[in-house]
């Protein structure tokens, strides 16, 4: 079976060679050397996903790789020193820039961005005794220093899974079982209000969680894009303005998504709550109401064991992520 | 419709964030690599792909916080990157002439320098070319709604319209003239006075009393052809040009010739001179020459000068002037001393433009009163 790269072979090479001509600084590399890289990314991005790419879909594909980044790290990867000289010089700062923001120090952000640059250059070997490096895994379509990012941020991830059973992706969770642990002990009195009878908790309890269950129900059943947008807000805390611009539309259009999603999530919640447990509509308004006043209580509990977790963490060592 | 902000709902979600389970435990095959998770925070990626990568990141914790940590990251780098100029190319900054040309600024000072230069240029012109007859030459009598107004002595102004009654009362001045009684001095008097009352009534302008008949009002003169009236001892007059057309000069002259005629007939009726009774033809043949089509200057200038060779008399600018041993005397002029100036030179140019159109009128050497002040030009 012919792949699409050996399909569209003349094409690939035309587009290869325009983009060598585009690069400022080819670093000496010639359409043999780069065009491995091409045909691997076009695999990757383009033919994986749509079979019927054309000529004009890869032109436009190969179009949009950036020149003189890629022949950069190609170049590192050839072991050439002035464009490895080129590299440090460049984006030292955004690495490190990187690491500081993840680690929890100015000392394990120099160890991280030290890591970051081995892992670059290749220090580990395979069995083969190949360098093994990272560098072949950039293909051009995003910017050298949104890579360099993203690397950082997933080493840092890795590092810290390994070393700290609270640096985990879930911790929110784990602070919140903190939470409800330290609210359950006497020692915690102060910070719950006992304004309640013990009933009363209980059944606010509960029909909080049956909240947050519909809740949770009807964030999984949007659209994907709908909940990614949702999720990086609300669980991630970017801004609209940085959301909109991964998807590449106005602050504006992500606005009127963001209410769009409410809207049917408010929908599905409500159905949900009539639907599983019978409330009536007075019922359901009064319930999701009083949840979502509730808050105040579960912020209060939330900080005390936040600035409690803070301390352990400080303790371990770690960072959070 | 305009849809709101849930508050209820914000305020559930921010809660359910802690509350919200794990994602599936993905494989770490499964997950997208530095380059897919940077490619998709730059929105660099083909569609479907991104479609593809979409339903990943909504599902998979770990990939969309560490796509939200980059975008995070790069958020925050752009503005120090904006500060601190390292990757963004800084223009090099601009020279402060160019600014000044970038901006209107330019404009207005063109525009400014143009208007000065302009009037510069006009102020020099003017200084180089100075009207003849300006106000202070006095070529046009100044109208009588002026302060003061035209005294006895002045001689009332002649208006463009007024051409025909000029037309008309001039022969009768001149007629006037003709039958005024013996004795000269009353009866030029008398004869002036009359002229003066019918041209005054007219609005033309005749000469004063202490001088002669002369018509001395041009009707809307050219400004070539502007004439100097005569101010004799009477008071200086201040006048206005006034165009005047091939046909009204014409009529003046005329009328100023048949003035002479007059005059020389009477001085040869009471001196019994027969010189003046030859200088009379003369007169009436540049009369009749006159009238016809009128000549050019130069071609005036000869027909007067050969009428200053055959006549004693002759009048120009309003000034009558007498020949004698090859000078022209002006009839003012009472023997006072006069100031020598030769033709070319830079004291003949600085005379007053009425006067030096009279001298070169005349030709040769002219003596002649202008402003109460006695000139010999030679």
């Amino acid at each position: 079976m012919i792949t699409p790269a050996e399909k569209y072979k003349a094409t690939i090479d035309e587009a290869v060679a325009h983009l060598i001509s585009r690069a400022e600084n080819a670093r000496g590399l010639i359409g043999d050397d780069v065009r491995p890289r091409i045909a691997s990314t076009l695999e990757k991005y383009l033919f994986r996903q749509n079979a019927h790419a054309g000529h004009d879909d890869i032109k436009t594909f190969v179009a949009e790789i950036r020149a003189d980044d890629l022949c950069l790290i190609m170049a590192c990867e050839r072991g050439d020193e002035k464009a490895w000289e080129d590299l440090l010089a460049n984006f030292d700062s955004t690495v490190k820039s990187a690491a500081r923001k993840i680690a929890a120090g100015a000392e394990d952000a120099d160890d991280l961005a030290s890591s970051i640059w081995a892992e670059l250059y290749g220090l580990r070997q395979d069995a083969d005794g190949v360098r093994k490096s990272k560098l072949g895994y950039y293909s051009g379509r995003g910017s050298l220093a949104g890579w360099l990012r993203a690397v950082v941020s997933q080493m840092a991830v890795d590092q810290f899974r390994k070393q700290s059973r609270l640096v985990q992706i879930e911790e929110p969770r784990e602070f919140e079982k903190l939470a409800e642990e330290s609210s359950n002990h006497s020692g915690n009195d102060h910070v719950v209000s006992h304004a309640k009878s013990p009933e009363e908790l209980l059944t606010d309890k509960e029909t909080a969680g049956d909240v947050t269950e519909a809740l949770q129900t009807a964030v999984a059943a949007l659209e994907a894009e709908d909940k990614l947008i949702l999720k990086m807000y609300y669980f991630d805390d970017l801004k609209l303005k940085d959301i909109a611009a991964v998807f590449g539309y106005h602050e504006a259009t992500a606005s009127r998504k963001l209410v769009r999603v409410q809207t049917e999530i408010r929908r599905s919640v409500e159905k949900t709550l009539r639907s599983r447990h019978g409330w009536n509509d007075g019922e359901v308004k009064r319930h999701l109401s009083e949840t979502a006043a509730g808050l105040g209580i579960s912020f209060e509990k939330m900080f005390a064991v936040l600035l409690a977790a803070a301390l352990v963490q400080e303790f371990i060592g770690g960072g959070v992520l | 419709m305009e849809l709101e902000f849930d508050k209820e709902i914000d305020a559930l979600l921010r809660k359910a964030r802690s509350d919200s389970p794990a994602g599936q435990a993905a494989p770490d095959s499964d997950h997208l690599d530095a380059d897919e998770i940077s490619a998709f925070a730059e929105n660099a990626l083909p569609e479907m792909t991104r479609q593809f990568y979409t339903a990943h990141l909504a599902d998979c914790d770990r990939c969309r916080k560490t796509l939200s940590s980059v975008i995070s990251m790069r958020s925050e780098a752009a503005p120090e990157a904006a500060s601190s100029g390292a990757f963004i190319p800084i223009a090099a900054a601009a020279p402060w002439w160019t600014k000044f040309l970038a901006g209107p600024n330019l404009a207005y000072v063109m525009g400014t320098l143009v208007l000065l230069f302009s009037g510069f240029l006009g102020y020099l012109v003017l200084q180089r070319n100075p009207r003849p007859g300006n106000a202070e030459v006095s070529s046009v009598y100044e109208p009588e709604s002026r302060a003061g107004g035209p005294s006895a002595a002045e001689e009332p102004q002649l208006l463009p319209d007024a051409n025909a009654s000029a037309n008309t009362n001039a022969p009768a001045a001149a007629n006037t003239m003709a039958n005024a009684p013996r004795n000269p001095a009353n009866s030029m008097t008398t004869s002036t006075n009359a002229a003066t009352a019918n041209v005054a009534r007219s609005g033309v302008t005749v000469g004063s009393a202490d001088s002669s008949v002369s018509a001395v009002e041009k009707s809307p003169p050219t400004t070539a052809d502007t004439v100097t009236p005569s101010a004799g001892a009477a008071a200086p007059r201040t006048v206005r040009e006034l165009p005047l057309t091939a046909r009204d000069e014409r009529q003046l002259e005329l009328a100023n010739e048949k003035d002479n005629v007059a005059l020389a007939e009477q001085k040869s009726k009471q001196t019994g001179n027969k010189r003046a009774m030859r200088e009379a033809p003369p007169a009436k043949s540049a009369l009749s020459k006159l009238e016809g089509p009128r000549q050019n200057n130069q071609d005036n200038a000869q027909q007067s000068g050969n009428m200053t060779q055959a006549s004693a008399g002759r009048t120009v600018g309003g000034k009558y002037f007498e020949l004698r041993q090859n000078v022209w005397y002006d009839s003012s002029y009472r023997g006072q001393g006069t100031k020598t100036v030769r033709r070319g030179t830079s004291d003949f140019l600085r005379l007053d433009g009425g006067l030096r159109y009279i001298v070169e009128e005349l030709g040769g050497a002219v003596v002649i009163v202008w402003k109460q002040k006695a000139y010999r030009i030679q």
